[in-house]
């Protein structure tokens, strides 16, 4: 069973808890018609403990959820550089504190069609490829979250990954955790990747608010052009 | 932030990798002024995009940057800044860094649009340490880590840091730090 992408057997030799010829052997077992996981059989052969296995399963949970976290440590950096892209760069503070003028009566806005039609709007060039810019560097952030989520997807079910390396549960261990227990440990990555999925559907919006920005400035820099 | 630590930045960017990526990491960035001002406050995005901007030209992650960054400024901008500072607040890794706060109220005095980071240090055993770090900005916990280690550097030493609360998920970051003097 592959386990973030390190097979059990890899992450045991790893953890210098079997040798790469204990492995082979147990391999060989499995050529050779062992319908069993390969867990089971290391067990058997007395080459791993239950324990073993459980705290190598464990450890790789770990660091699943770390990784987890320092993604969302790492989308949340990614917003702050993007959000530096689409603000204009003022110097600040050292500024005067003036007092605050009384807003004049706020007179009626004319929305109606005829109105609108007739205001004029300014616009220049550099102004459509800023939004431009700051789209195609939105598609690309989409385009890697999804392949963060598509990542993600691939890691096993909690459960399989618990049941996967201890279905017969024989008798005579001591079975240190609970499928529940293991759960409590690891169930919050389910709710990050509900957090991600947030997060790019939010991305997902802004994008299309700026494609509508975009197309709304071509048109009007078109009918400029045809005035 | 103040214009020192865009300085810094492109200090350290021109010192690792030249003039030429500077530019191109300036023009990236669609900054438009290449000086800046030791003691003038910028708005964070001039930084925020100074750093992805780095990051994209470098092919680094921003993390990464923002790392390198918080060792540069701990072990060679902030010693011969602060160097008095330095000195004052503490002759070891541990009473250094449970000094910081008070070292940033006292430079806070001569520079009054600072908003630092507060660090919290308990001693976990021997040069082992959890480190609670909040900070009124987003995302700059990989420059905390970085400055850290920075510190680490300046008292002789290596940390080996693990993030093991993230702000957002919990309250605040949170890294598990062993210091490891050098022989």
């Amino acid at each position: 069973m592959a386990m973030n992408g390190q097979k059990l057997g890899e992450l045991l030799m790893d953890a210098d808890i079997i040798t790469k010829r204990q492995l082979a052997k147990a391999c060989q077992k499995q050529v050779a018609g062992d319908k069993r996981k390969i867990g089971e059989i290391l067990v058997e052969l007395n080459y791993v403990t239950v324990g073993d296995l459980t705290e190598v399963v464990m450890e790789q949970a770990k660091k699943a959820k770390a990784d987890v976290e320092k993604s969302k440590r790492d989308l949340v950096l990614s917003q702050q550089i993007l959000k530096s892209k689409t603000k204009p760069k003022p110097k600040l503070i050292h500024t005067p504190v003036t007092p605050t003028p009384v807003a004049p009566t706020p007179q009626p806005i004319d929305i109606s069609e005829d109105a609108l039609m007739k205001t004029k709007f300014k616009l220049d060039l550099k102004t459509i490829i800023a939004a431009a810019v700051g789209i195609s560097s939105l598609v690309g952030m989409w385009y890697a979250l999804q392949a963060d989520i598509q990542e993600a997807k691939e890691l096993p079910s909690l459960k399989s990954l618990y049941e996967a390396e201890y279905p017969s549960r024989p008798e005579g261990y001591n079975w240190p955790r609970s499928y529940e227990q293991y759960k409590d440990n690891v169930e919050g990555l389910q709710e990050e990747m509900d957090e991600v999925y947030d997060k790019l559907d939010e991305y997902e919006e802004a994008i299309e608010e700026l494609e509508k920005t975009v197309t709304d400035l071509r048109i009007k820099l078109a009918n400029k052009r045809d005035k | 932030m103040y214009g020192m630590i865009n300085k810094a930045i492109r200090t350290l960017v021109t010192r690792e990798a030249g003039e030429e990526v500077w530019e191109q990491v300036l023009e990236s960035s669609g900054i438009d002024e290449d000086v800046f001002e030791d003691l003038d406050a910028y708005d964070d995005s001039v930084t925020f995009a100074l750093v992805g901007a780095t990051s994209e030209t470098l092919g680094l992650p921003a993390s990464d940057v923002l790392e390198m960054f918080g060792v540069y400024w701990a072990t060679d901008v902030a010693p011969k800044g602060y160097g008095e500072y330095f000195k004052a607040f503490g002759n070891d890794f541990k009473s250094f860094v449970s000094g910081l706060d008070e070292m940033h109220v006292r430079i806070s005095k001569m520079l009054p649009s600072l908003q630092p980071p507060s660090f919290d240090i308990e001693e976990l055993g021997e040069n082992h340490f959890k480190i609670h770090y909040k900070s009124p900005r987003e995302g700059l916990a990989p420059l905390a880590i970085g400055t850290l280690k920075g510190i680490a550097q300046h008292f002789g030493g290596e940390a080996d840091i693990k993030q093991i609360e993230y702000k957002g998920t919990d309250d605040h970051d949170v890294f598990d730090v062993q210091f490891n003097e050098n022989e």
